[in-house]
């Protein structure tokens, strides 16, 4: 064979690689640790170094493979270092991306000895299989762009899937690709018998659809959790906002009542100082010094939605007989907006409030405290008496002690502390829990 | 210790000076009456025509004073538009009017009649005793001593054998002494913290994280060491959270 289409076939082969690595790219190219700019950077060279792989295999007659493997090697281990994934969904990411270059490889291979039969070159793919292999890369590329861009990344960060399930996933498309490799004839020859040609199209094709329905139903389960646990999310939220209704009506009732209670008073002491008894009349005003619409403030701070809640919750802690010391700071607008203050403030009370309900009278003790700092920054405490051991999963969660699975309360401060770049802390000091957030402002270069 | 109490009631305003000088005459012994100047208010125009900043280190506003003058929540505000930091105490009636003090960044607010139990408390929880005020660190340098007031020492900078201190006021002093010294010497200070090799920072004074640095409130910037930023944030954090805790 002439020099020149000696040399393209090489180079066209080894390019081929950048197929696959395309797609593994645009899977990592929203990641919140990758850098866009370095993965460009990453394909490019890895096309560059591929041409030049493909020059040297035609000088050296070197079959694709010697030089094309330890590229690929390179390429993974850059792409696991810029894209910040943990190993278990970069094996996934890796093992489809290699199954797709082995299984059109080897599909054009088989398509290769069927139309050039006799004459087919032991290095090389020929003009057959090349065109075979480019037609099923560009249809891949295109084919499978919106699965890798959009779909596989939320496969890869789904919640829904532990470190267990990332331990065994990425086998079902490297075990295909491992064979692949393996079972690529050093003669192809051997492929010119019409049964051992037709099998291993067969093999590819069915390994193909399997590796596609796995990927495709792995992806379904992550999505559909992900939407069962926004699904609750909203459901939680809107809870709390009729929790904050309810705080509302609940004051106007205690309100109405206090109107009516204070004519009564108003009248009892009139009727004790008409029959000229001051000291029971000073008895009498005295004793209401404990009365509850006193001593339960109707506003803990400036700002309403953060005081309803505030209201509804702790006025239960009251009414439990619980010590209440609650110092909340915030102004009438909040720069996290009140529906995440709410959130945060509203299950860390609920949670609190039902803690104290199991916990002896006498030991019912709330702390709350709630500010702002001078950049806009919100800093909540919430500590309560708990008399219920705290139970962890295994990945840190804690366990619902009111019903089976995990606690979506906790979860739910944590995700909305997490989404404004700070962070919540929860910790059971003996017979106290403590709740610690921080929500942070989210504004350009900022690190909190 | 120069106190401002403003209340219009006479009454109050007595018993609330007598129960602050209890408090300085137990905590302080004999001195505290020669520590403690105390002035008293009437009104919301008299304080502000006594008021300039820095003039009083501890302030006890009545929020409600009579109809017609300013309330004691808009002579705050007025205080702080003035650029005075110093603590200053709500003293209401009924705590849904202090509440809507936070803009002025009261400390605290006291309920009506004010015990000496709650008022003691609250002085304490503030810092206001001789000892307390007194954040200072002696530190040998060369043949003289260095005295060093913690609480207005924003962050501090090696170079060298030689370190600088950025004071609240902006200045900044350059002496010789080790970092290491300088350190140790600070240690039972929670609030200063080593941010970097040769760089501590008074977190007080932090305002945010950002672009791997500590931002002052005076703008300046401390720097983090390389791959300690998450670890910066979560030490930062904790601070925050013991000190909102411990009511500071």
């Amino acid at each position: 064979m002439p020099v020149l289409p000696q040399v393209a076939y090489a180079v066209s082969e080894q390019l081929f690689a950048v197929v696959p690595a395309a797609l593994c790219v645009a899977a990592c190219w929203d990641l919140p640790g990758a850098s866009r700019r370095a993965l460009i950077i990453l394909l490019a060279t890895f096309a560059c170094l591929l041409v030049a792989s493909g020059v040297a295999c035609a000088a050296l007659r070197l079959p694709s493979m010697t030089l094309m493997l330890p590229l690929c090697l390179f390429a993974v281990v850059a792409l696991k270092l810029l894209s910040g994934l943990s190993l278990g969904p970069f094996a996934m990411l890796v093992a489809t991306g290699g199954f797709i270059e082995t299984a059109v490889s080897y599909l054009a291979i088989v398509v290769d000895a069927f139309v050039v039969g006799d004459s087919l070159s032991e290095t090389y793919l020929a003009w057959p299989g090349m065109a075979t292999s480019w037609a099923l890369g560009v249809a891949c590329l295109l084919g499978l762009w919106r699965f890798f861009r959009h779909r596989m990344p939320e496969l890869l960060g789904s919640k829904a899937a532990g470190a267990q399930f990332w331990r065994l996933a990425w086998v079902v498309p490297a075990l295909p690709c491992a064979m692949f490799v393996i079972f690529t004839p050093l003669e192809t020859s051997t492929l010119l018998v019409r049964r051992v040609g037709a099998s291993a199209a067969v093999a590819v094709l069915s390994s193909a659809v399997l590796v596609a329905l796995y990927e495709t139903l792995l992806w379904r389960m992550a999505h559909q959790s992900a939407e069962l646990q926004l699904a609750t999310e909203r459901l939680h939220r809107a809870e709390l906002l009729a929790t904050q209704q309810r705080g509302l009506e609940r004051r106007m009732a205690q309100a109405r009542a206090a109107r009516h209670d204070l004519r009564h008073h108003w009248q009892t002491v009139a009727a004790l100082l008409e029959a000229g008894d001051v000291a029971g009349a000073r008895a009498y005003v005295s004793d209401r010094e404990g009365d509850r619409a006193l001593v339960e403030p109707l506003r803990y701070c400036e700002n309403a939605a953060v005081n309803a809640v505030l209201g509804y919750y702790l006025g239960q802690a009251i009414e439990l007989g619980a010590q209440v010391d609650a110092r909340v700071n915030l102004p009438a607008t909040l720069p996290q907006g009140d529906g995440n203050a709410v959130v945060v403030l509203g299950n860390l009370l609920e949670n609190a409030v039902l803690a104290l309900a199991d916990v002896p009278p006498a030991e019912r003790v709330i702390k709350v405290r709630a500010n702002l700092l001078e950049a806009g920054d919100m800093l909540v405490c919430v500590d309560n008496a708990c008399a219920t051991p705290v139970v962890r999963a295994a990945d840190g969660s804690f366990v619902s002690t009111r019903h089976e699975g995990p606690a979506v309360g906790t979860a739910s401060v944590r995700m909305t502390a997490e989404a404004l770049g700070g962070e919540a802390r929860f910790e059971c000091d003996g017979p106290t829990f403590r709740a610690s957030v921080l929500l942070g402002v989210a504004r350009e270069g900022r690190d909190v | 210790m120069r106190c401002a109490i403003m209340d219009d009631d006479a009454r109050e305003r007595g018993e609330l000076e007598a129960r602050l000088r209890r408090f300085y005459r137990r905590e302080e012994g004999g001195e505290g009456e020669e520590f403690l100047h105390v002035e008293t208010f009437a009104g919301g125009h008299d304080f502000l025509a006594a008021h300039a900043p820095g003039r009083f280190d501890l302030m006890l506003l009545d929020c409600m004073l009579g109809p017609g003058r300013p309330d004691g929540i808009a002579v705050a505000r007025e205080v702080r538009a003035r650029g005075d930091r110093a603590p200053l105490v709500l003293v209401t009636s009924s705590r849904d009017f202090a509440v809507d003090g936070y803009g002025v960044g009261a400390a605290d607010y006291l309920l009506k009649p004010v015990s000496y139990e709650r008022l003691a408390a609250c002085l304490l929880r503030l810092g206001v005793r001789r000892g307390d005020q007194d954040q200072a660190v002696e530190l040998r340098c060369g043949t003289q001593t260095l005295r060093l007031d913690v609480r207005r020492l924003m962050r501090c900078e090696a170079r060298g054998h030689y370190v600088t201190l950025y004071d609240v006021g902006g200045d900044a002093r350059r002496v010789r002494v080790g970092f290491a010294e300088l350190q140790a010497a600070l240690v039972s200070y929670p609030q200063m913290y080593c941010c970097a090799r040769g760089q501590l920072v008074n977190l007080d004074y932090v305002r945010e994280l950002a672009g791997g640095d500590f931002v002052l409130t005076d703008g300046s910037r401390a720097p983090i060491r390389q791959r300690g930023v998450a670890q910066a944030k979560s030490d930062w954090a904790s601070y925050l959270f013991d000190r909102m805790r411990g009511d500071g």
